[in-house]
């Protein structure tokens, strides 16, 4: 997908989630993970958001460390099932208004909350 | 400098990284937190990390499970009967479990109940083993390992040959392991026909 078809998918997203699912669809993000033991498997948690309704709830705040870079973070929960087992995920990205960064995910794991 | 997304420090430096997979190192250049060793990686990044694993003519990591000796002997026995070595059997059962039977809608039960039988039949004192295997099986290894949170990717291979070994016993006595036989007899014939 071109640039310039990625800005307007991105920009015709209703919603801050639409937005994420833009960006993991088109593969517009990046997985922060550890280089001694990377999730090489993460498109796996990653694409059942693809099958969530746009106005799947999730929270978006402003990032409160500074610098360079994604301002804002968004988070959310949902439901997969991987290999038999049912996950309760937990997701947190750092996002920005900007199309031209890319979502970076911080956290794709299960949530120790539910 | 930008903001490592996962330590919040302004580390990031685009560069060269070294990430690890199985017990080989990927050289790379890519956006990485000299702090705390986070790496992104992209999809871009992951499909190169995919070509280059894939290449690899030998294996990408060696699994060390544990068994039983009376659980190996039933391995040698099985594998001997589908003319296979010991190893590809269990590389066969390990395909198998990941592939075919966690798509069973009751998995999740029947993990737990399939392998406990098969633990209490083959008791014993158990014995290392070594079972070298290729990127494509590591992945869906690593994969497994992370959703049920075992602490080895060997513990998955020895999830997979015991469940497997129970099947194929057919002492299970749980009406979908029974259904589960014919396929699984099937997948090992093809596997031992195609090697």
């Amino acid at each position: 997908m071109s640039e310039d078809d990625f800005k307007k998918k991105y920009l015709a997203a209703q919603t801050t989630f639409a937005r994420v699912q833009v960006c993991l669809k088109e593969g517009h993000y990046k997985l922060w993970t550890r280089k001694d033991k990377p999730n090489i498997s993460g498109w796996e948690f990653l694409s059942p958001i693809l099958d969530l309704p746009d106005t799947h709830p999730c929270s978006y705040a402003q990032r409160k460390s500074g610098g360079a870079g994604n301002k804002f973070v968004v988070e959310f929960k949902y439901s997969a099932t991987i290999m038999g087992a049912n996950l309760k995920l937990y997701f947190k990205g750092f996002f920005a208004d900007d199309w031209t960064l890319k979502l970076e995910i911080q956290s794709l794991r299960e949530d120790e909350e539910i | 400098m930008n903001i490592c997304a996962s330590c919040n420090s302004d580390s990031v430096v685009f560069g060269k990284t070294k990430i690890k997979v199985g017990r080989e190192i990927f050289e790379t250049k890519a956006e990485h937190c000299e702090k705390c060793g986070h790496v992104a990686i992209g999809p871009q990044l992951q499909a190169e990390i995919d070509k280059w694993a894939l290449g690899f003519s030998k294996s990408i990591v060696e699994l060390q499970p544990y068994f039983s000796e009376a659980m190996l002997n039933r391995v040698t026995d099985l594998a001997r009967m589908f003319n296979l070595s010991k190893s590809e059997f269990m590389k066969v059962c390990t395909v198998f479990f990941l592939l075919r039977l966690t798509r069973n809608e009751n998995f999740k039960t029947l993990r737990t109940e399939v392998i406990r039988r098969a633990q209490a039949k083959y008791q014993g004192k158990r014995e290392k083993v070594c079972v070298p295997i290729k990127y494509q099986l590591f992945k869906k290894v690593d994969l497994y390992t992370r959703v049920w949170k075992l602490e080895y990717e060997a513990n998955v291979m020895e999830e997979a040959v015991q469940f497997c070994v129970a099947i194929l016993d057919h002492r299970a006595q749980i009406e979908e392991t029974k259904r589960q036989r014919a396929a699984l007899i099937n997948f090992v014939r093809s596997h031992a026909m195609a090697s």
